[in-house]
């Protein structure tokens, strides 16, 4: 099942179903269409849903704050550091409520966030996020997951570990 | 009592080795064997400087001879053939006894504690990795060229040869254990350090690789066969608007320096010296009292870089006052550390307005911040000079690292050369965040052909470049299995 989406083409292979969730055209049956954040892509299989989002940054660097000292340039970093585990952490629960509205929340549900970072970068981020979004039954008072796993990966490391869902970048990207 | 102070030699060490585990949790066991046996030398020299040697003949004569150097000994045991190790301990002359004599005959307290390690716990996968990491050999054939614009790049890729182009700024050197990291480094310093010696390489090769019973065959690549091996560094020089190079041939047969064959432009080489500083992992300026009398006076074993580093840490000061980039680059250290340097009786202190604070109190990292300011004051690091550097990360808090990163790039904006090895990510992405345009840096990564199993190496201008990348490989994997513990087959 083919999807592009933010300048990358996926292809869920064995997915039931699989769409563009932050959908624009008012025509497609899967608009979105309410002042909610929105993931790119969500696709359902047997026994799970996935998330993704997908962000292509021209300079990882401004996000990078591993490194950040007690300057006022560590200090942009560590803000540029927020603004994206923020952005990344309301667009995964604006979507979660979306689909329990649509009670298409029934499985676990997986968020995998596709950018451009190396490794390291992205290690620091997705244990930002698992803690925040959060992962697991953060509450004892929970009776289900929001998310089962949180996973912040770039290309090499998607297709490393999905090969059942190939992704290339497309033409025209950077 | 000989055997009795091998047996607690051996115990320390082995304790040693569990302690070192412990304490720093070392994800490989070199690591360890780097750690352990550097402490047991260590405390073995102590003993013998402080307790021995005071004991035996008496801190009067200890003290002449260090501050006057030797009368009536001299250094036979350097020339002991291989077997000598027996005769040497069952009939020890006095001052050759506990003071390590070249690592053969020293083999007492030094190399055969660790083969008791092996030999007593032959089961143990940490003692197999002591073994195969205390004879790992450098490759086969290597060729470094100093920097592109200095050098040429010489090679035959069927015999597995190494071929490295540098930068004539920063190079910074990533890969696993085991694919000769330090030994490129080493070479690349005692071609350096030559230039400006009465050494031959091949002496100096082998006194700052001091393979077990300076052997220097034990360098080369051992097979089942007989191998030869040889090095070759070039570098150009713009006064002569050509490039020099020289190589260093030898067998695995070799026993001596003075048998092992250099050649190339090696009169030329040595007319036009080059500085050169290597930095080893270890800290030595809270080690430098005593140390240098001790190093010259006996055959000690310990590899030159640690006495080389104390003597040009100790190079009087420039005259003159510093210019202006000079003053800079130890002003933002001065800042950093709190204070400056300074030496008194072969110790060095870290002078600010609470006073002076000796280098053995000192945090680690300080310590080096306070080693390069030492070398930035005296010169040593200067336009056309050469910075080698392992591991700088070791003891450095991400804070200061930033600052040794400020400088090195200040360093090659100045002409320094700078050769550094990292298994650090922050190292690499202190430089990539740091480096602006027109900074000359080179990331090389050395790493071992999966179906040869021989040493290959591929250069980038770019940190995202660098392929395969073994620091950012390892973040890597934990996101792998982070996936497959939570997503399991999903996707697969």
């Amino acid at each position: 099942m083919k999807i592009d989406a933010d300048g990358f083409s996926f292809d869920f292979t064995d997915a039931i179903n699989a769409f563009v969730f932050d959908e624009k055209d008012k025509l497609k049956p899967t608009f979105h269409g309410l002042p909610m954040k929105a993931v790119d892509i969500v696709a359902e299989f047997n026994d799970a849903y996935v998330f993704v989002e997908m962000k292509d940054f021209s300079d990882p660097d401004s996000y990078s704050d591993v490194l950040a000292g007690d300057d006022e340039d560590a200090k942009t970093k560590r803000g540029h550091f927020k603004w994206l585990k923020n952005y990344l952490k309301y667009k995964y629960r604006d979507t979660y409520i979306f689909r329990h509205a649509e009670d298409k929340a029934d499985k676990p549900i997986h968020y995998i966030c596709l950018l451009t970072f190396d490794n390291a970068l992205n290690n620091r981020l997705q244990k930002s996020l698992k803690q925040e979004l959060p992962v697991g039954k953060a509450s004892k008072r929970w009776r289900q997951e929001i998310a089962s796993s949180c996973q912040v990966v770039n290309v090499d490391c998607w297709s490393r570990n999905f090969p059942k869902w190939p992704v290339t970048k497309l033409a025209g990207t950077v | 009592m000989l055997s009795q102070l091998r047996v607690a030699f051996l115990r320390f060490h082995n304790t040693l080795v569990r302690q070192v585990k412990t304490a720093s949790d070392p994800t490989h066991p070199a690591e360890i064997f780097a750690e352990a046996p550097w402490l047991t030398r260590w405390h073995d020299q102590w003993i013998t400087l402080h307790e021995f040697l005071p004991e035996t003949v008496g801190q009067t004569v200890v003290d002449n001879i260090f501050t006057k150097g030797r009368k009536f000994y001299s250094f036979a045991v350097a020339a002991l053939p291989a077997h000598a190790e027996e005769d040497l301990i069952s009939a020890p002359a006095p001052l050759q006894w506990p003071v390590k004599a070249g690592s053969t005959a020293s083999s007492g307290f030094s190399i055969t504690v660790l083969r008791q390690q092996v030999e007593l716990s032959a089961n143990a996968e940490l003692c197999k990795m002591l073994l195969k990491d205390a004879n790992k050999p450098i490759p086969q054939n290597f060729n470094w060229n100093l920097c592109p614009a200095k050098f040429q790049a010489k090679g035959n890729a069927r015999q597995g040869n190494l071929t490295v182009s540098f930068s004539p700024g920063i190079n910074i050197i990533i890969g696993e254990n085991g694919t000769g990291k330090t030994h490129m480094l080493k070479a690349i310093y005692a071609a350096c350090d030559v230039s400006k010696s009465q050494k031959s390489l091949a002496e100096k090769v082998n006194r700052v690789f001091l393979p077990s019973g300076e052997q220097i065959g034990r360098l080369v690549k051992r097979r089942k066969v007989s191998t030869t091996g040889n090095f070759e560094v070039t570098r150009q020089i713009p006064a002569l608007n050509k490039s020099l190079a020289i190589r260093l041939s030898l067998s695995n047969h070799t026993k001596e320096p003075a048998k092992a064959k250099v050649s190339g432009a090696y009169k030329q080489w040595k007319e036009y010296p080059l500085e050169s500083v290597y930095i080893q992992v270890k800290d030595m300026m809270a080690n430098a009292p005593g140390f240098r009398s001790l190093y010259s006076l006996r055959h000690i074993h310990f590899e030159e870089v640690y006495a080389d580093i104390i003597d040009r840490a100790f190079l009087g000061s420039l005259k003159g006052q510093a210019d202006v980039d000079r003053k800079k680059l130890l002003e933002i250290l001065q800042k950093s550390m709190d204070g400056k340097v300074v030496a008194k009786n072969e110790e060095f202190f870290l002078k600010n307005r609470q006073g002076e604070l000796e280098f053995t109190l000192l945090a680690e990292g300080i310590r080096k911040l306070g080693l390069l300011w030492v070398l930035i004051q005296n010169g040593t690091l200067l336009n056309g000079s050469v910075l080698l550097w392992d591991e700088p990360e070791t003891n450095l808090n991400l804070k200061l690292m930033r600052t040794v990163v400020e400088i090195l790039i200040a360093l090659q904006r100045t002409g320094v050369q700078i050769f550094l090895t990292t298994h650090d990510y922050s190292v690499l992405k202190e430089f990539d965040l740091q480096i602006t345009q027109g900074d000359q840096i080179l990331f090389h990564s050395l790493y071992r052909n999966k179906s040869t199993g021989e040493v290959e190496a591929s250069s980038a201008e770019n940190y995202l470049c660098i392929s395969p990348n073994s620091i950012d490989d390892t973040n890597g994997s934990f996101v792998d299995r982070e996936i497959e513990k939570s997503m399991g087959n999903l996707g697969k």
